[in-house]
């Protein structure tokens, strides 16, 4: 960390990729961590060539749970095992700076990831989004209660099948209707939090980031929770989204893709990639995550899977579009991080080539709240 | 016989890429060159794709499970005892494993399949084809390398079994004590006293010769501790993982080892993951030591290889050289580079057809999969 704070300063001349799907050719003018202008012929006092250089927004890793294990004593804390059903928690208490920061994942260019519960409750909790690096979480953290973590994949069922269930998917779904379903909440805390956060669920103001590893979960999920029309849902790993894509569609539903490397889950699920770059290029928006089944990666596994749908896929910048502008509206927080947009926070990374198109594209600077948090 | 047109060859000798033809006839290359007819050939047009020799990955678990199991690595280790060179990892084989299928969806054409890292003294490994339904007619080297391991796994296992070692210390002692007893066994044997007959000793013989490498699962200071232990016997040894080797850049070098890195892409811990340096691989390249690329499969897909050489090159090494990586290297660890690794006349016509240049692309991937001449996989 080379903690450099720029108060004012230009980039002249990058190539900028708002990461909306547009390339603009021009300067960015950031002011007190906070992107003010980005323009042709901008001018002031500090100015900063970056002739040949492109710009994108930091990247997003669009849901884990990295920094939330306890490390030191396997001790989990992002699965609250005592109940499958815990939507009134909010996995920001779990959350442990240091062992965020040790992912080093501003190395790979992501700036800021959705931090969530696992994949071993059926309503695990709310998810929150923070920045990459650094040592007090109230600094690093962006919002809170961004989503509700669901889970509808056999890890639910591995962990609760000696400790009362649910031991099938059909106890599983049961469990999620009589949790939509609930009018009636006492006056209690835990009663009260649960309704405040299964309400904005039914509502569509939080959306749900439900973890389905095969087609069959994903097709679940969607006739459970079809009674509720203004849901808003995200169905993440998501390995065989390629099979359920009339579904999707019609659900108008968002994809956060996981990580197909680890685990021979390519292999496992036949993850037709084409077939998924197609889509995104079709409307549905995508996010990506190092998210595995049991477990969560490491930080190069964003652009692996970047280079997997970049087969078939002809514009980049759909690419570009998943690992930032896509995960921040679908979170919420497209008025902090992102794009390259006036009033947005000064997150952004600085490559030499584009990392979406060549592997040899070389990572200069990450650059968070506009301070630099990593130099080549 | 198959004719291979217009191909942009990556020999993977000293040769530079170049665009051409590739005649194989019986399984290996026949002829290598530009504008070549053959009557009677199958011939297959490869205009603006890149032919690679058939990859390579010399460390993986691939179908050491029970039967129907996807990647396999249920019956990689035994874990029963530290010390069992007497295992050979082929008869945990399951050859209609998937996972040998999905090599060559991936551009894989052999496989060094070896034990896992459970006990110390972990056994034996074997090189093999990734086609076919008889492992033992699928395979092409047995007994291709002692394989050891250090550091975590082994530890505290033994223990809880009532046996040592319980610590890292104990580990690398058990390693060295083996060693020592088989170098033991092997002089009393050369001076011609009698010695009762001792497999696990007699493993050893041929990595005392120098004529199969030592492979030990090693990272951070444990490399320390290998080096130590095995260049003392003068052994060809390629340290396995090698994750923290930025740390050991000339000890590495000196020791002239070879390194076979990977998995890449694990969550940062505390313990041996704690630091995966991707960048030492293009430094220990530029130093000499001649790099492979390992996925650890199933640990990872074999999918990933291709991911591995992305990331490699993401991380400094030039994207001509990680081929050598994930071809001519992994086949000289397996000392197989007389027979596959290169687009050379009289090798196996073993090739990896790409669509984009891996490495060097995003969105690169495999068309054809092509092993001793037939194609064994068409991309739809």
């Amino acid at each position: 960390m080379t903690g450099q704070q720029r108060t004012s300063m230009i980039l002249k001349n990058a190539t900028l990729h708002i990461g909306n799907g547009e390339v603009f050719q021009g300067d960015m003018k950031i002011e007190d961590g906070k992107i003010v202008e980005i323009g042709e012929s901008l001018s002031g006092e500090e100015l900063c060539d970056m002739t040949g250089k492109d710009i994108f927004p930091g990247f997003i890793d669009s849901g884990n749970f990295l920094g939330t294990q306890d490390m030191a004593y396997f001790a989990k804390d992002y699965n609250e095992n005592s109940s499958p059903v815990t939507p009134y928690l909010d996995i920001w208490h779990s959350l442990d700076p240091d062992e965020l920061s040790l992912q080093e994942f501003y190395k790979a260019g992501i700036t800021s990831t959705v931090v969530t519960p696992g994949n071993e409750g059926l309503l695990g909790g709310t998810c929150a989004v923070v920045k990459t690096i650094g040592k007090n979480i109230n600094k690093i953290t962006v919002r809170r209660d961004v989503a509700l973590k669901a889970s509808f994949t056999g890890e639910v069922i591995r962990v609760f099948q000696n400790k009362g269930g649910p031991k099938t998917p059909m106890a599983m779904a049961g469990l999620l209707k009589e949790a939509l379903s609930r009018t009636d909440y006492a006056s209690d805390y835990r009663s009260q939090r649960t309704k405040e956060v299964m309400d904005a669920v039914r509502t569509g103001k939080m959306p749900v980031l439900a973890a389905c590893e095969s087609v069959s979960e994903i097709e679940r999920f969607f006739d459970v929770t079809k009674s509720y029309p203004d849901m808003k849902i995200i169905v993440t790993l998501a390995y065989e989204a390629d099979r359920a894509e009339k579904s999707i569609k019609e659900r108008n539903a968002a994809v956060v893709l996981g990580d197909t490397s680890r685990s021979s889950l390519q292999m496992a699920h036949k993850t037709d990639f084409a077939k998924l770059a197609d889509m995104a290029q079709s409307g549905t928006k995508f996010g990506l995550t190092v998210l595995g089944t049991d477990m969560a990666w490491g930080k190069e596994m964003l652009l692996w899977s970047a280079s997997k749908l970049m087969q078939t896929c002809k514009n980049s910048e759909t690419i570009v579009s998943m690992l930032t502008a896509n995960p921040a509206e679908l979170f919420g927080v497209s008025d902090r991080i992102g794009m390259l947009k006036a009033g947005l926070d000064a997150d952004y990374v600085v490559y030499e080539g584009n990392p979406v198109e060549k592997c040899s594209a070389r990572l200069l600077e990450t650059v968070i709240n506009g301070e630099t948090v990593y130099q080549a | 016989m198959l004719l291979l047109k217009n191909a942009t060859i990556y020999p993977q000798t000293e040769e530079e890429p170049f665009i051409g033809d590739v005649l194989c006839e019986g399984g290996k290359i026949k002829q290598i060159g530009k504008g070549i007819e053959e009557e009677g050939a199958e011939v297959l047009d490869l205009t603006g794709l890149n032919l690679l020799p058939g990859l390579v990955d010399s460390h993986s678990h691939a179908g050491l499970g029970p039967a129907g199991d996807m990647g396999g690595i249920a019956y990689s280790t035994d874990a029963s005892h530290p010390v069992k060179p007497e295992m050979e990892a082929i008869y945990s084989a399951d050859p209609k494993s998937p996972v040998y299928r999905y090599a060559l969806e991936n551009g894989i054409t052999t496989l060094g399949v070896i034990p896992g890292s459970m006990d110390i003294i972990d056994g034996t490994g074997f090189a093999t084809r990734t086609w076919g339904d008889n492992i033992f007619e699928m395979c092409l080297k047995r007994g291709m390398c002692l394989k050891l391991s250090l550091g975590e796994n082994p530890k505290g296992i033994f223990q809880t079994q009532g046996m040592e070692p319980d610590s890292r210390m104990g580990v690398t002692f058990i390693l060295e004590e083996y060693f020592a007893n088989a170098k033991a066994y092997m002089e009393a044997k050369e001076r011609g006293e009698e010695v009762a007959y001792n497999e696990q000793y007699e493993v050893a013989i041929p990595v005392f010769k120098r004529e199969i490498p030592a492979r030990i699962h090693c990272t951070h200071n444990d490399m320390a501790s290998a080096i130590q232990c095995l260049t003392k016997y003068n052994l060809w040894f390629t340290i396995e993982h090698a994750w923290g080797a930025g740390n050991y850049l000339d000890e590495i070098a000196e020791s002239g080892c070879g390194i076979v890195f990977g998995p890449i892409g694990g969550r940062r811990s505390f313990f041996e993951s704690r630091f995966v340096d991707v960048d030492a691989v293009a430094k220990l390249d530029a130093l000499g030591t001649e790099c492979c690329l390992t996925v650890d499969a199933p640990l990872e897909g074999l999918d990933a290889l291709l991911s591995h050489m992305e990331q490699a090159v993401r991380e400094g090494t030039d994207p001509l050289r990680v081929m050598k990586m994930v071809t001519i290297h992994p086949a000289k660890v397996m000392g197989l580079q007389d027979r596959i690794g290169t687009v050379e006349a009289g090798k196996d016509a073993n090739f990896a057809v790409f669509k984009g240049v891996p490495g060097t692309d995003m969105g690169a991937h495999v068309v054809y999969t092509i092993g001793e001449g037939d194609i064994k996989y068409q991309k739809n």
